[in-house]
């Protein structure tokens, strides 16, 4: 079960992810996230916070997504991942060619020397 | 009831992914049943079998659900061992993973997932019916 939630911030759509990402939801993902880029949406960012489990379709469909966006000019972001989806990512090489944001402890650059 | 307590367990489900949760769910109990905590890649291990039952019923019954998918789960005390059987072809397992594969493919992962998060991945076909095994060896206490 996978719910979406979507939010909108210039050309940037944010999909908030919770539930499960397998062979099963990935065709509903992939039609919202088609829907968002045909009304405009360049940037997309999948927010996997709350995303508990990923199959190899799941991944299929990020490098899908990944394309799309390069090919409309914009790119795929994925964010705060769980140590589990960090892992698979890892272990399939896609870490280094998927967009990937984990929040990392706040820097403050202001106070650095 | 938290735990199941047997040593082998053995369940026909209908050849459709809509079962999926339910194969994750009873091989998540079957590990949570481990009382000495020695199996520890509980997310590695649900995921080959889901790729697994995935497999069966896409590629083994080219999705049609009337054609049983059967999951046995033999916890024994040195290893855990998953069986999938389908009533499809068959297939051959690769020799090994493939370094160089295309990384921007977007379908293909699912045997090299499960051999990674696996002590042993294998497949035999006989009498019809096609038979993935995944094993995890349990650690030491």
């Amino acid at each position: 079960v996978l719910h979406i939630r979507g939010d909108v911030r210039d050309r940037v759509r944010v999909f908030h992810l919770e539930g499960t990402l397998t062979t099963v939801e990935v065709p509903f993902l992939k039609r919202e996230v088609r829907a968002a880029m045909q009304e405009g949406a360049r940037d997309i960012v999948l927010d996997l916070a709350g995303t508990e489990f990923i199959d190899s379709a799941g991944l299929g469909a990020f490098v899908a997504l990944h394309k799309a966006t390069l090919e409309a000019k914009g790119r795929l972001t994925l964010k705060s991942p769980r140590p589990n989806i960090m892992a698979l990512l890892e272990l399939t090489r896609l870490h280094r060619v998927l967009g990937i944001e984990t929040p990392g402890p706040a820097l403050d650059r202001t106070t650095l020397p | 009831m938290s735990e199941i307590r047997a040593e082998r367990i053995e369940v026909r489900f209908p050849g459709s992914s809509r079962y999926l949760p339910a194969v994750r769910a009873l091989v998540r109990e079957v590990i949570a049943g481990d009382e000495d905590g020695r199996m520890n890649d509980v997310s590695g291990i649900l995921l080959a079998v889901h790729e697994a039952f995935v497999n069966a019923v896409r590629h083994g019954h080219h999705g049609d659900a009337g054609q049983a998918v059967s999951l046995v789960v033999e916890d024994g005390p040195e290893c855990l061992e998953i069986r999938v059987l389908d009533q499809g072809a068959g297939f051959v397992m690769p020799d090994a993973l493939d370094d160089d594969s295309d990384l921007t493919s977007e379908g293909g992962r699912g045997l090299g997932i499960m051999r990674a998060v696996m002590d042993s991945v294998s497949v035999e076909h006989a009498g019809g019916i096609t038979t993935v095994s995944l094993v995890k060896n349990k650690g030491r206490l």
